[in-house]
């Protein structure tokens, strides 16, 4: 089953998308320049596509400037910065490419 | 207009200096803010936190001459041993420029989250004065806020300046605000200018393959060791870069396929040729203008640097400034960092040390890099009297250029400045490879105010260029800075 990713780009997609998606969301704040970035993104590609569309891929680039407010909120520590949404509520979150973590986090989406 | 926050200190300006004295008043317990706002160049390029060393300076002037010494090296390359070296294989300016680009977004990244974690409130906002305490920040989208500060430091740096003389011109050329940025190779290029600026971007875009021309009024790198200037032009010429000598552009403008044809007058004789790009690096001009600094009372030169005194103080009690906008600074990066340091030290934590702008050690990266500490010989002379200094010289050819036969045997060149009185080496000069690496070292022991004698008595390490600074021998005037035989 083929996955789609959410890219978010404005303030209002992650209003929509994120914040009032009825379905768990996952969050990947990454950016172009960032190294651990493209090494875990197909990783959680590939949760996403294991997943059978029981909660969404959403990814969120840093340089974008309407969504600095965000990214400075949820990327202060450094990226890849990985966030589980579930009706608006930040309910996890795991820096850097762990990908321990990220098939955790997966796992708990699918309990969601 | 409601006024709300409030701050120990407000600094304008993102850079090397604003940053710096940021993030240490913060770490000594001062409430600190930050505004930084790029106007956009004229053709329309801008970047983020970091100020111009990261943006469009240092950091990607740095990475472009790296990347054109490789091309150079493939040369030697071959000679070593290495089978499929293509010397004539092209450079893909958009690969390069990406990967830099990119380097520069994860150093603004780096710095937006530092001030974060320190507790510097970040304005991406444009600054202006409204009273000496007071602050107008204006954003992008032309929304209006205001905060008070009881110490303002002012760090806005400076930006290129353009020729009078030529209508348009800030739609015609491009200065390095531009070129770090640039989508596309600029091709055939001509660098209007002297600084080692122009000299620094001239030859890097030579040495990924473009023609280049450089365009000069007068000397080389003024300000600086003449000698020294002299075979800098000298070794980018041999390089293969055109200079125009004794000119300045007549006239530039655009022709109908978006080249530029430039005229000029050597001689009584107008000239002219098409390039595809023109790059102005003719001079920076202090970014002052739009602060209001006239009303509040902050006085500056005639050229907008602003008048400090060697505590960084303005003509207004509570107004500071550092950094390339200050009169008589030196333009560089790590001097307004320690400047800032030091004047955060002196507001917050009772230090009382001042910014010493003694012996600090520079280099210029040319196609031949220049390392340099002090005084230059003309500036020795002029100081100290042309008796009472030996200047010391020598000629070498690094080792690792006996691979490729091209390679002079001559342009590199070492320069001590001593004065008699204490022996104490007062100039040093380094032309030739790695020469921010190999000047660095001997700074510390400048500054410590080593003699030449200890220079002689330190075994130097073999087989390297910067043994060279510490066995010369063959002094100005007297003996020949070559050595003789094999």
């Amino acid at each position: 089953m083929q996955g789609h990713t959410l890219a978010i780009k404005t303030f209002t997609d992650w209003n929509s998308q994120v914040l009032s998606n009825p379905k768990p969301v996952i969050v990947d704040f990454y950016a172009d320049w960032c190294g651990p970035c493209k090494m875990l993104k197909p990783k959680l590609h590939s949760l996403h596509e294991q997943s059978q569309g029981k909660w969404e891929l959403a990814v969120v680039n840093v340089d974008i400037e309407e969504l600095q407010q965000i990214s400075s909120k949820y990327a202060n520590k450094g990226i890849p910065a990985v966030y589980l949404f579930h009706k608006g509520q930040e309910i996890s979150n795991f820096l850097g490419n762990n990908e321990a973590k990220a098939k955790e986090m997966a796992t708990k989406a699918t309990t969601l | 207009m409601d006024i709300e926050q409030e701050y120990d200190l407000f600094v304008i300006g993102g850079g090397s200096g604003g940053l710096a004295c940021a993030k240490q008043a913060a770490k000594l317990g001062a409430k600190v803010a930050l505004a930084d706002f790029v106007k956009p160049s004229p053709l329309g390029t801008k970047w983020g936190l970091g100020g111009t060393c990261v943006n469009v300076g240092c950091i990607p002037k740095k990475l472009m001459h790296f990347a054109a010494t490789l091309g150079e090296l493939r040369h030697d390359q071959v000679e070593a041993g290495w089978i499929d070296t293509q010397v004539d294989s092209k450079h893909n300016w958009e690969k390069m420029v990406e990967n830099v680009n990119n380097h520069i977004r994860k150093l603004n990244f780096g710095y937006k989250n530092q001030l974060l974690r320190q507790d510097v409130k970040y304005y991406n906002k444009l600054a202006e004065f409204i009273d000496a305490n007071t602050i107008k920040l204006t954003d992008n989208k032309g929304q209006i806020e205001t905060v008070r500060a009881k110490t303002i430091l002012i760090a806005v740096g400076g930006r290129p300046s353009y020729p009078e003389n030529i209508p348009n011109i800030q739609n015609l050329v491009i200065t390095s605000d531009d070129l770090f940025w640039l989508q596309e190779n600029p091709g055939k290029t001509l660098v209007i200018g002297a600084s080692y600026v122009a000299l620094e971007c001239g030859g890097f875009l030579h040495g990924i393959g473009n023609e280049v021309a450089i365009m000069v009024r007068s000397i080389l790198l003024r300000g600086f060791d003449q000698e020294m200037a002299e075979k800098i032009g000298q070794y980018m010429e041999e390089k293969g870069i055109r200079f125009i000598k004794g000119s300045v552009p007549d006239m530039i403008e655009a022709t109908e396929d978006n080249k530029r044809k430039v005229t000029w007058i050597i001689n009584g004789q107008k000239q002219e040729e098409i390039f595809d790009t023109v790059l102005v690096a003719t001079g920076r001009v202090s970014d002052t203008q739009k602060l209001n600094l006239d009303k509040v009372g902050v006085k500056m030169n005639k050229n907008g640097k602003i008048l400090c005194s060697a505590d960084d103080k303005t003509s207004v009690a509570n107004i500071f400034a550092i950094g390339d906008c200050v009169e008589g600074r030196p333009e560089l990066t790590p001097t307004a960092i320690k400047c800032g340091q030091l004047l955060a030290n002196r507001l917050y934590n009772n230090g009382n040390e001042l910014m010493s702008y003694e012996f600090v050690a520079t280099t210029v990266f040319t196609p031949l890099e220049y390392g340099c500490i002090g005084y230059s010989e003309e500036d020795a002379i002029k100081k100290f009297g042309e008796e009472k200094i030996t200047v010391y010289h020598s000629i070498f050819k690094p080792l690792e250029w006996n691979y490729f036969e091209m390679h002079s045997g001559e342009s590199c060149f070492a320069k001590l400045i001593v004065l008699n009185d204490n022996r104490r080496i007062i100039g040093f000069h380094y032309l030739g490879p790695h020469a921010g690496e190999v000047t660095q070292g001997y700074a510390v022991a400048i500054k410590m105010g080593v003699t030449k004698e200890q220079f002689d008595s330190t075994v130097g390490i073999h087989p390297t260029c910067s043994e060279e600074l510490v066995q010369v021998t063959a002094v100005k005037g007297i003996d020949d800075a070559q050595k003789e035989g094999c």
